[in-house]
């Protein structure tokens, strides 16, 4: 008994070369790795020792290959024109040992013949028969030998994987259980999908377990499983070194057959022009007569006694190393296993000796007792022994990483492969649900191959090693190309039976449905339940960066109020407003869809660049939906979402109806910051950029016209509304407070804390009331940048007992203020609406404000409440006094007020009118979309 | 006339010439002969044909462009040191950027900013490390060279505000540097993993099932 176990893996690999008109110079990479590789491996089968076995990958484009009835024909032809050149070389030969290499090949030739007739052309047969016996184990690879870590989509690596397992099946009528990793290329993921696909084990470089977290305990001496519980068997590299390394390997050995030196070059033209490719261009014929001898070009012949001599001390050396490691490094358990991989092709096509070398390292290993293993045994003997461990992206490629695959030379390519990826992604999601047809789906699935075809590794590797590069760049463009043509015919719905059949008969390559890989269940979902055609309601896309229970001022309330009025009377309302933490990305409120957004930098210590970021998410997440369903216009609410309304009305081309609330040029009284003369820029390239203007009275109307010089025409003005019900004061007598009660007048008012809502007048008020010995109470809620100065204000003039700032209030508690209160004062000295005084007058209490802006609109004087001058202490006094002196006439103007909020302020009708702009708003060729000003 | 259209016809079908021969029972020399004089009377059919009619032909066909209309960074891992980076901008994102900043977009600087967001749910601001590259115009992917093995990063597209902060456009998927050989003998996630203490992997696996509707409803 041995100290451990010998694998042997071979993987063998062409990319997929079939072209449909003859003589590709490409074909005879089949021909050259039949006659040298796979028939000669057919001959180690056939003579190897009983009870040994070895594992034999083939790549899906090389079983495609190799079972295409158009390349197994050409390939009889060429090794009769092989055979025909034998004929005529051994007629000119003079020098006896040229004629004994001569000799050799027609022999061999006539066994290649032989073997090949034998099995009907159909090598894959062959192999089965041998696989049935035991004496090899077959699996396969990627669908077309795709670098899989490069790869962008899961479905993607799907399509890669689980076609690459059917062609396997198709060939050999059974699943494949082991996988050959292309390039051995690993990476976190890929094992998920491996697993999902029935296979039970992979193979992966040496560094790839030296480089797992943890490091296996026994380092490379044993396999390991991936997470997901594929077996990775890792190659050693000390014993594959002997062959692999150019320098020092075995095949670099002077007796053995020189690669480079053919008979093609070595003729007249005349003589060989034949035997080569039609066009002239002098390509191998396969006839080699001359041994490497040395590092000279002067070769001396071919003796191939002295190779056979060798490559005997060769396989006896190798089985000594194997023999030297295996004790060396003696462990349990499992025992130490030895995985040697290598590309098939070495054996035979490059080193032209080595299939024999196989059959003799074998024949040795009997004789010095080194037990051959396949994965697939090792594994039932010792799959309770193997760690689990995470490992990292790796190749077997220079230094084990990706470079060779991804440098400057080859880095272009994966933009285009991805964009592909993504198209199918996006054409499975549009097929779905059986909406394509028996024509499209061809097409979808030629889409599939062509994606494949480009995916191939081979092409970034010829192209990084510079040899046929430029066949390899063509191949790439050529199905990219392809691709996006036969994706053209689809969008464009000019596609037909005549056109697929041309572009599939280019390339029959895996011949199956492929389309379906690239399904994903959440976008059948969607395709599913939205339908863009049969809508009938309105779709309303409602842009604003505040929206509840992120309140900031009062547009927040008012975008809310308006879109579920909007959705009760049968229109569809989309809002795309902030983030607020704790609160969900999407829910439906009241009927009303919220989608809450954070930008890509959420903590952006300016707040102007802050808006800058939240707009470009909010575009994304408008324009997602849009692919959903179609929108019939935009509205958006105040400049803080300009850039995301104009955007989304020229990616979508719906009209913008826009509402300004305020204006910074208002609130400031003039523009004289740079950072105001930023926003008052925003706000004119939306009014611009805008079909249509609400404004809520007519203080706002002229701003926009005087200050903006806005047309009339578009500026429409519509109230703000109220809704009574959140006024209502539902917790009766919920805090008695006797320094409140105790007062002769209680004064409420609310708002954000900022110096235009004029609420250091009320303090100025306050101090003169109390001078004056009135025991009068003002109560302000909010809060605000203004609160410590107010706070401030207060102590200094020692009117705690007089002013209370009630910071922040709930609705409930703003509701329950209003229903002590014996009014509500708003001093605004700007306020473009005022809705805080709709909500005075509509909790029937009387409502003073300030004779400005939109709040003079609202109150008639002293017939729906009363006004004050802004900015004007005394005159708070005034009206303080006015209703100390006239309770009863107070309490009328209070009851005649409520009325008026109740029915010319309200959502419905502000509602409807608003849903009538939507209707009547068709997109005006005059307005621009804003850009740089 | 019909015997070069019977051969034209077996030659799409992909016969070699000599199997054609061997079909319509003429001998190869004929049948190449043939073959090149309608290659020969092909391919100056072109020149005849006048200026636009060319010009209409060469539009049909896709050619590979130099990057598509699309917002998208890819992050890709290479070496225990190294990743790559692409990324494209459409129209409407330059636009936005435009009208935010409004300043053309070839003024606006062109910045690539590097995060390390190994073992973190990085939201935009809590890396563990940051650093830029100023990106020469016309630039639409870049080698990341001299990174730290073992790491998982993520890149934004972006440019500079007035007074010099950075400001994402796009941001990429993460991506790993492979960790340096014998890196750890224990490790929490895998037996975390391995016990079912979770029920999604602790890593990153490179790839996201992506779905063209990204989000539902």
């Amino acid at each position: 008994m041995s100290n451990g176990y010998f694998s042997l893996v071979l993987h063998a690999h062409l990319p997929y070369v079939r072209h449909k008109e003859a003589n590709r110079l490409e074909e005879r990479w089949v021909f050259e790795a039949l006659t040298e590789t796979y028939i000669p491996l057919l001959w180690v089968l056939e003579e190897q020792p009983e009870y040994l076995s070895w594992t034999l990958s083939f790549s899906p484009p090389l079983l495609e290959l190799l079972n295409d009835p158009v390349i197994q024909k050409r390939y009889l032809e060429h090794l009769d024109l092989t055979m025909k050149l034998v004929q005529k070389e051994k007629k000119q030969s003079t020098q006896p040992e040229e004629q004994a290499v001569i000799q050799f090949y027609e022999e061999r030739y006539k066994k290649i013949m032989e073997t090949y007739q034998k099995y009907d052309c159909k090598i894959t047969n062959a192999y089965k028969q041998f696989m049935d016996q035991g004496k090899v184990n077959c699996i396969t690879s990627a669908a077309t030998h795709a670098f899989l870590p490069y790869i962008e989509t899961e479905q993607g690596i799907k399509a890669q994987i689980l076609s690459g397992v059917h062609t396997f099946e198709k060939y050999f009528n059974e699943k494949p259980k082991g996988f050959w990793l292309p390039e051995c290329a690993y990476s976190p993921g890929v094992d998920k999908v491996l697993a999902e696909a029935g296979i039970r084990y992979t193979f992966v470089d040496e560094e790839t377990l030296l480089r797992s977290k943890p490091v296996p305990s026994k380092g490379i001496g044993a396999p390991v499983y991936s997470p997901h519980g594929v077996a990775l068997f890792s190659r050693n590299q000390c014993i594959s070194e002997t062959i692999w390394n150019s320098s020092v390997g075995y095949p670099g050995d002077y007796d053995y057959r020189e690669f480079y030196r053919d008979v093609a070059y070595e003729r007249d033209y005349e003589y060989i022009k034949s035997f080569i490719h039609p066009d002239g261009i002098r390509v191998d014929t396969g006839l080699k007569y001359w041994r490497i001898t040395g590092k000279t070009e002067n070769k001396d012949w071919y003796q191939r006694d002295w190779a056979l001599n060798k490559l005997h001390q060769h396989a006896f050396d190798f089985c000594h190393r194997i023999t030297d490691y295996l004790h060396m490094n003696k462990q349990s358990y499992p025992p130490q296993l030895i995985t040697a991989p290598f590309d098939a092709e070495l054996f035979g096509h490059w080193w032209f000796e080595g299939p024999e070398f196989l059959l003799q390292a074998m024949k040795n290993s009997i004789d010095q007792d080194i037990t051959w293993i396949t994965p697939q045994e090792f594994l039932n003997r010792h799959y309770q022994d193997l760690e689990t461990v995470r490992p990292s992206f790796s190749t077997w490629g220079k230094n084990q990483t990706g470079e060779v695959w991804l440098n400057e030379t080859n880095a272009w390519m994966y933009r285009h492969l991805h964009h592909c990826e993504r198209k199918l992604v996006q054409l499975a999601a549009h097929l779905s649900n059986g909406k394509g047809n028996i024509v499209v789906e061809r097409y979808a699935n030629q889409m599939v191959r062509e994606w494949m075809l480009a995916a191939s590794s081979d092409w970034a590797f010829i192209i990084e090693g510079n040899s046929a590069s430029q066949y390899a760049k063509n191949r790439f463009q050529q199905h990219i190309e392809r691709f996006h043509e036969l994706n053209h015919s689809i969008n464009n719905q000019s596609y037909n039976p005549e056109e697929i059949s041309d572009y599939e008969n280019e390339f029959p390559f895996l011949m199956t449905d492929l389309w379906q890989f690239f399904k994903n269940p959440h976008d059948e979902y969607v395709e599913a339940h939205y339908n863009k055609k049969t809508a009938s309601k309105k779709k309303i896309l409602m842009l604003s960066w505040e929206f509840p229970p992120m309140v900031v001022g009062g547009l927040a309330r008012h975008v809310f109020d308006l879109s579920r009025k909007l959705v009760e009377q049968g229109s569809e309302v989309y809002v795309v407003t902030s983030s607020v933490e704790g609160y969900p990305e999407h829910e439906v409120n009241n009927g009303v869809h919220v989608y809450r957004v954070a930008g890509k930098q959420p903590n952006f210590e300016s707040f102007f660049h802050w808006t800058g970021s939240l707009n470009m998410a909010m575009v994304e997440q408008a324009v997602g939906l849009a692919k959903k369903f179609d929108f019939d216009c935009i509205h958006a609410h105040d400049w803080l979402v300009s850039v995301a309304a104009l955007a989304i009305k020229k990616k979508l081309d719906i009209p913008l109806i826009t509402t300004i609330h305020a204006t910074e040029h208002g609130r400031n009284n003039g523009i004289t910051s740079p950072l105001q003369y930023e926003i008052n820029q925003k706000e004119w390239e939306l009014m611009d950029g805008s079909d249509s203007l609400i404004v809520c009275s007519k203080y706002m109307k002229s701003e926009l016209t005087d200050v903006f010089s806005i047309p009339e025409e578009k500026i429409t003005i519509l109230p703000n509304g109220i809704d009574p019900e959140q006024i209502v004061n539902h917790s009766e007598i919920a805090f008695e407070d006797q320094t409140i009660s105790d007062q002769d007048l209680l004064l409420f008012s609310v708002g954000r804390l900022v110096k235009e809502k004029g609420f250091q007048t009320i303090v100025e008020a306050a101090e003169i009331l109390r001078n004056n010995g009135k025991r009068v109470k003002f109560v302000i809620a909010g809060k605000g940048p203004l609160f410590d100065e107010l706070k401030e204000m207060i102590s200094q003039k020692h009117l705690e007992e007089f002013v209370h700032l009630a910071g922040f209030v709930s609705d409930e508690e703003r509701n329950e203020w209003f229903a002590r209160a014996d009014a509500a004062l708003f001093p605004s000295h700007y306020e473009p609406f005022g809705i805080v005084a709709l909500e005075g007058m509509a909790a029937g209490k009387l409502t003073i404000v300030s004779d400005t802006g939109g709040l003079r609109e609202i109150i008639d004087h002293e017939k729906t409440g009363l006004k004050v001058y802004p900015n004007d202490p005394n005159s708070i006094v005034w009206a303080v006094e006015f209703i100390l002196s006239n309770r009863d006439r107070c309490k009328e103007i209070a009851q005649k007020g409520e009325e008026i909020a109740r029915t010319v302020f309200s959502w419905n009708s502000i509602a409807e009118k608003t849903a009538e702009l939507y209707e009547g708003s068709h997109k005006k060729n005059t307005s621009k979309v804003g850009g740089i000003v | 006339m019909n015997l070069i259209e019977d051969i034209v016809k077996l030659k799409e079908k992909g016969l070699t010439l000599q199997e054609i021969a061997q079909r319509m029972n003429m001998s190869l020399g004929k049948v190449q002969y043939r073959w090149n004089k309608y290659r020969q009377q092909q391919t100056p059919l072109h020149h005849d044909l006048p200026p636009e009619a060319v010009a209409v032909k060469q539009k049909e066909k896709w050619s590979m462009p130099y990057e598509y209309e699309e917002d998208i960074v890819c992050l890709m891992p290479r070496t225990s040191d190294s990743l790559y980076a692409y990324w494209s901008l459409t129209e409407a994102i330059e636009q936005m950027a435009e009208h935010h900043f409004r300043t053309k977009w070839e003024e606006l600087p062109s910045v690539l900013k590097v995060y390390d967001v190994t073992d973190i749910n990085f939201f935009g601001h809590n890396a563990h490390r940051t650093f830029e590259v100023e990106l020469p115009p016309m630039t639409n992917n870049w080698f990341l060279q001299s990174l730290e093995p073992g790491r998982t990063y993520i890149v934004d597209i972006g440019t500079r505000t007035f007074d010099g902060s950075f400001f994402t456009l796009l941001r990429s998927n993460p991506a790993e540097t492979s960790p340096d050989p014998y890196n750890s003998l224990h490790d929490e996630k895998i037996e975390r993993w391995k016990h079912q203490d979770v029920s999604q992997p602790e890593w990153l696996e490179n790839f996201s099932t992506y779905s063209y509707y990204q989000k539902i409803r």
